[in-house]
């Protein structure tokens, strides 16, 4: 459906500019740089060439069929470019100029005109007013948000521009690969329930990451959200309230229904786990991309110190899950690889001298075990602690079965380089206990949704056409409120 | 709400004062009186509803009494009349609501009554139409739910009953697009097995062009 935004073999840049920091001209050097496998069009009537490439007075004049169409042109040139960009065959249009809509009435004008011709001629309109698109598949950096970023397998859907770039670089310090990113701007046709669309059945995307300010369509977004959902992690930050808080309510439900309760319950309903804020976004990206689904609420804690376990202990009881020991035999198992002053209860306390090989026994331990669903492991940096080694044995431990396993490291300076070798090993690293905890929830009440039984909604044996006919003598009456 | 197989409480209208005793020593006492109005919108904030009333005197004090109210209060309100029903006293008073929103259509509210609803502000919200489990799930997630279990030697009410009425409302809400908000409040339950009641319903419609 979105073939030539995602797949362009040519793509156009429509405004592409020779002046460094121009937004025509980094976007160009960004396709270049990103290694970019199909055909790049620079188009710009007052050059020749542009970064080496050849420049065009106008798409059509290329000689040949263009796929994509990047446009950067200002806003009042807008209409003139996509004209010409669909006459050169383009079947999906990016406008990252801004201007439109949010700009008031005389922009909404320009964005509808905009959208009607691209709709009347079946072509895609990702934007106004957005940051691009990027796809690690092809290496496409259509975007002016920094290098390509990495790839792996979480993808992007964002409302803010801005917070895309903020994204990509956040991605890049936690060794985070990404998919696809889509800066959706103003959304005059592309929206995040294409999107979700596209993305729930997109084999690269593993999780959709979403920052959205509204929602398009309720109804639409509810279903291709629950779609998505069914095969894949969605994680939605929603900021702004709902128009149902605006509105005067009569009744304490419409009261009480105020602000964004409606997103609340659209997104329980739809499978979509909730990020409270941007931290949660990538403390629950992170532990969906790498680690598997925890099958139950057993959690086992293993510690080199008492304090942080029992803040972990709470937050799990808090959370909602179980707190689990270790198996007698294989507590005892365990015991014995353990020094005397250990604890193998839970949390397993390792000790403040733990080395290593503890926290490895400890793990496979938790591995064999079949009355533990997931594992979180802490450390704090003590004087014998080893936080680089340390991180490479819970990798290892972490290989040895089929746990959820998230570590927190806490602490700064000390533990910063063993926090980096869980990062490039690709396991979830947490500030703090509570903040895995919260991670480990997230996962738990997907899991736990993904298990639902079938929906089937009862109908029951009602009197349809009494309550017709008085609604319909109520509002004859202009009678508003009843009883 | 009958239709929908709601129990409201048996009533009669009356406009006179000697027609309200009479209808009161048909249903029994105690009884409920509440004012009939279609500008009255809060009526018990108006004085418009009286509670527990046991004998012919208090049903001819209340009557007049609501009556005098409502005219210094509200001088350019219709009234109807007074509405007299019996009186429900057993059980465990929840709400149970329905607020259209814009985007995502009804949206379905359980909370247990009174200081719970308006002070805590212990509700949960789900999307219309709703399945028995997903029902049972609301009630669940209040903090309120362990009063419905049953609490300090108190016994538990029928939760199955409430589940049932959520469904019932999910039904009317995605039936009747008129319907833009609505509460039941209180909605009356009590032990297992016994039959709940939609003591007071307020609804608020809309033309399906609004």
């Amino acid at each position: 459906m979105l073939e030539p935004l995602l797949y362009p073999k040519t793509i156009a840049v429509v405004g592409a500019s020779k002046k460094p920091g121009k937004v025509g001209h980094e976007i160009l050097a960004n396709l270049i740089k990103g290694g970019f496998t199909g055909k790049i069009i620079p188009v710009n009537p007052t050059a020749d060439q542009v970064l080496d490439l050849p420049c065009y007075k106008s798409p059509v004049d290329c000689g040949e069929s263009i796929d994509l169409s990047l446009i950067v042109v200002p806003n009042r040139a807008v209409v003139e470019a996509v004209k010409s960009s669909i006459k050169a065959g383009a079947g999906a249009i990016v406008v990252i100029t801004a201007g439109f809509k949010e700009i008031g009435e005389e922009g909404a004008a320009l964005e509808r005109e905009v959208a009607e011709i691209c709709v009347s001629h079946g072509v895609r309109l990702l934007g106004p007013n957005c940051l691009g698109l990027i796809n690690t598949e092809n290496r496409m950096n259509a975007s002016f948000g920094g290098d390509i970023p990495m790839a792996g397998g979480v993808s992007v859907i964002s409302q803010s521009g801005a917070l895309c770039t903020a994204i990509l670089d956040t991605a890049a310090g936690l060794n985070l690969g990404l998919a696809k990113l889509f800066s959706i701007g103003n959304k005059a046709d592309v929206s995040e329930v294409d999107l979700l669309r596209v993305l729930g059945r997109d084999e690269q995307t593993k999780v959709i990451v979403g920052y959205l300010e509204d929602i398009t369509s309720g109804d639409d977004f509810i279903k291709a959200a629950t779609e998505a959902s069914t095969i894949k992690p969605v994680i939605i930050l929603k900021s702004g309230t709902t128009v149902a808080g605006l509105k005067a309510a009569s009744s304490h439900t419409g009261v009480l229904a105020g602000a964004d309760t409606a997103y609340g319950a659209a997104f329980m309903r739809s499978g979509v786990i909730r990020a409270e804020n941007y931290e949660d976004l990538f403390d629950f990206a992170t532990a969906f991309a790498i680690q598997p689904l925890p099958k139950g609420d057993r959690v086992l804690i293993i510690t080199n110190a008492g304090g942080p376990g029992t803040m972990a202990a709470d937050a799990v009881e808090n959370a909602g899950m179980r707190v689990m020991s270790l198996d007698r035999n294989v507590a005892t198992a365990l015991k014995s690889k353990l020094p005397a002053a250990a604890s193998v209860g839970n949390p397993i306390d390792v000790l403040g001298d733990a080395d290593p090989d503890r926290y490895l026994a400890a793990l496979e331990a938790a591995q064999e075990d079949d009355s533990v669903d997931a594992v979180i492991v802490i450390l704090t940096p003590q004087a014998m602690t080893r936080p680089v080694e340390t991180a490479r044995a819970i990798v290892v431990g972490c290989q040895k079965g089929d746990k959820t396993v998230l570590a927190s490291f806490m602490g700064g300076r000390g533990v910063l380089p063993g926090r980096d070798a869980l990062a490039a090993a690709g396991l979830p690293q947490y500030y703090s206990p509570e903040r895995a905890v919260a991670a480990l929830k997230a996962m738990h009440d997907y899991a736990a949704w993904k298990r639902r039984p079938p929906r089937i909604v009862a109908r029951f044996r009602v009197n349809t056409r009494r309550v017709e006919r008085i609604i319909t003598r109520c509002l004859r009456a202009n009678r508003r409120q009843l009883g | 709400m009958r239709a929908y197989g709601f129990r409201v409480p048996g009533g009669f209208h009356a406009t006179h004062t000697y027609e309200a005793v009479e209808a009161a020593e048909r249903i029994g006492y105690p009884v409920v009186m509440k004012i009939v109005s279609p500008d009255v919108v809060h009526k018990s904030d108006l004085g418009g509803v009286r509670l527990n009333i046991s004998t012919a005197q208090g049903v001819r004090d209340a009557f007049d009494l609501m009556m005098l109210r409502i005219n210094q209060r509200l001088p350019d309100a219709r009234i109807e009349g007074i509405y007299v029903e019996k009186m429900v006293s057993k059980g465990l008073e929840i709400i149970i609501g329905m607020s259209r929103d814009p985007q995502f259509g009804p949206m379905l509210m359980f909370g247990l009554g009174g200081v719970f609803v308006e002070v805590m502000k212990d509700v949960t919200f789900y999307i219309a139409p709703i399945t028995h489990d997903e029902a049972m799930q609301m009630l669940m997630s209040t903090r309120s739910y362990k009063m419905l279990v049953g609490a300090r030697g108190q016994q538990g009410v029928d939760l199955k009953a409430i589940a049932t009425g959520l469904q019932r409302i999910s039904q009317l809400s995605t039936d009747f697009p008129q319907i833009a908000e609505l509460d039941i409040n209180p909605f009356i339950v009590g032990e297992f097995g016994t039959d709940p009641v939609a003591a007071d319903v307020r609804m608020a419609l809309q033309s399906p062009e609004d």
